[in-house]
């Protein structure tokens, strides 16, 4: 069994204060339904302080070439031939 | 609840933290290649086969594997690495509730049906190999052998999957060698067979080349797509999306189509996309026993990978929130164990329309994702109501479910099916140019938008503001 949870040491990157952890709008999740655990991954994941995961510009460049330059290049080769 | 009393996190659907998110680039392109490189290859090569040559199918697939593998990231990607969850929890946005079901069904019969085909085809390999090595007990043929041998492997899996994303890890790691034997039993192939390949012609092609083309692009984007019930389950083990692109593109988009080359050469020279039997031909029963390696390796990591990401979709039911992850492992095996021991060589002969059924229901689905995440709500997703199975909650709609995507995912499946049936290849309209995924992603895509916005958002459902796009909620990270 760990010694240390892993949302305690989530919270230490991004610390979440009690108000946070009532949600968006005072929501709280019913907890006959979900685990404690769960309601602490939300509120971390809610957090000011969690960055921001999504694609950035590197990754739209990836996308933007492998996904749809090259294959259309390809496509063209292709057919060329 | 302390993180030790519940099951780990990645044996569970809950979003995953910074600190679970340890793989890397590297670690998650090889798990993305192990879990890519598989049979399926050779029997989507053979597809390909039929329609065009070497050169022109080569093209083809790749560019449709390409063009599909990117749909897929686009459509499930950012839901799933912003907030450590699965491709299924991923359409509750969209879906609803308890809406999500529904590809949470699509992506339980997608895993089981290839899974079944895989340790299907490593049960015959096992077997031939056997046969080949002269260990085969006398009065025992391959028909008795393919049954206790998917048991066997069913088993296996399940021992490695005990341990989790950990096991699927290790196994990655050490199968991954599977894709460079591949590579090489192209290169054997091409270097021994070279003009034959250049010069063979497609047994099935038509006499329009535009349309054989696009059949050649369709099957790899129809592949692809089938990677969208995985996907989720891997990515969210990586902690953003910039170290996930280049991975899910490279890592798994590009090992299906040249891998796939295989069963093209071999089926337009040698008349069989199965490397175990050409192989034989070509360099005698030493190349064949490689081969039969390389593919009971390659459908193995695969299968572990797919058990894997089954297992986490099946979690998001409350039914089985709280199973433990062996009882989880093994409800998620026994269809797979119950299709390799009593009807292998029925679900076998059945493959080609299975890989066609793929297309007609994962299209739709990126459609509507994309549609919904980049257009409708502006990239801002509550977290929370990814988790709140309430009546009131933004993602509940109506009684847990989203109309719109309900209609938007059937008008997609009916103008694939318009377009490409997939059971007889009959094709109509402007197929033989736009293929068949790619208008049926576009449709669902601009009925769920028109619907969202004139029904779903002005009832003041599903989190929408009156405008159709999301209402803003804290916890997201839209801009």
């Amino acid at each position: 069994m760990p010694s240390r949870s892993p949302v305690a040491a989530s919270a230490e990157v991004n610390p979440v204060g009690t108000e946070a952890s009532a949600g968006p709008v005072g929501r709280r999740l019913p907890v006959a339904r979900f685990a404690d655990e769960l309601e602490q991954r939300i509120c971390a994941l809610e957090s000011p302080l969690e960055p921001d995961r999504d694609f950035d510009a590197v990754s739209w460049w990836c996308i933007g070439a492998l996904g749809i330059a090259v294959p259309i290049l390809l496509l063209a080769i292709g057919w060329w031939l | 609840m302390s993180a030790g009393d519940g099951p780990a996190a990645d044996r569970s659907a809950w979003p995953l933290l910074a600190a679970e998110r340890n793989w890397g680039p590297w670690r998650l392109t090889i798990a993305l290649a192990t879990a890519a490189a598989a049979t399926w290859c050779y029997l989507i090569g053979e597809y390909a086969g039929y329609y065009l040559g070497f050169a022109h199918a080569a093209f083809a697939l790749t560019a449709g594997s390409m063009i599909g593998m990117a749909l897929v990231l686009v459509a499930a990607g950012p839901t799933c690495v912003r907030f450590g969850i699965d491709s299924v929890a991923s359409t509750k946005p969209q879906f609803g509730s308890r809406g999500w079901a529904i590809p949470a069904v699509m992506q339980f019969l997608s895993i089981i049906g290839w899974n079944s085909v895989l340790l299907i085809f490593f049960a015959k390999s096992v077997a031939q190999l056997l046969i080949v090595l002269g260990l085969l007990p006398r009065g025992v043929g391959a028909a008795q052998i393919v049954p206790a041998t998917t048991l066997f492997a069913c088993v296996i899996v399940f021992t490695v999957l005990l341990r989790g994303a950990r096991g699927l890890s290790i196994v990655s790691n050490i199968l991954v060698a599977h894709v460079l034997i591949g590579l090489w039993m192209l290169y054997l192939l091409i270097s021994h067979r070279w003009p034959e390949l250049i010069s063979a012609q497609p047994t099935l092609a038509g006499p329009d080349p535009v349309w054989n083309y696009t059949t050649g692009v369709e099957i790899g984007i129809a592949t692809l797509l089938s990677w969208w019930p995985y996907l989720g389950a891997m990515i969210r083990m990586a902690p953003n999306g910039r170290s996930v692109a280049l991975p899910v593109l490279l890592g798994m988009g590009a090992p299906v189509p040249l891998l796939s080359l295989i069963g093209v050469a071999g089926i337009l020279v040698l008349h069989s996309s199965d490397p175990a039997e050409w192989l034989r031909t070509v360099g005698g029963s030493g190349y064949a026993i490689v081969a039969l390696v390389f593919v009971a390796a390659a459908n193995f990591g695969t299968a572990i990978a797919g058990i894997y990401a089954s297992a986490i979709g099946l979690r998001n039911f409350a039914a089985v929130e709280k199973l433990p992850w062996s009882t989880l492992l093994l409800i998620t095996i026994l269809p797979v164990a119950t299709v390799g021991l009593f009807i292998p060589e029925l679900f076998f002969a059945k493959f080609g329309a299975f890989l066609a059924f793929i297309g007609v229901g994962f299209a739709p689905l990126c459609g509507i994702q994309i549609i919904d995440y980049y257009l409708l709500r502006r990239r801002r997703i509550d977290v929370r109501a990814l988790f709140d199975p309430r009546a009131g909650a933004p993602y509940a709609f109506w009684h847990g479910f989203n109309p719109a995507a309900l209609a938007a995912l059937g008008a997609g499946c009916g103008v694939y099916v318009y377009l490409l049936n997939p059971l007889t290849y009959v094709s109509h309209g402007p197929y033989r140019v736009l293929t068949a995924s790619l208008p049926a992603a576009a449709v669902a895509a601009a009925v769920f938008a028109v619907l969202t916005r004139l029904f779903i958002a002005r009832a003041g459902r599903g989190g929408y503001d009156a405008e159709g796009t999301a209402a803003d909620a804290r916890g997201d990270s839209g801009v």
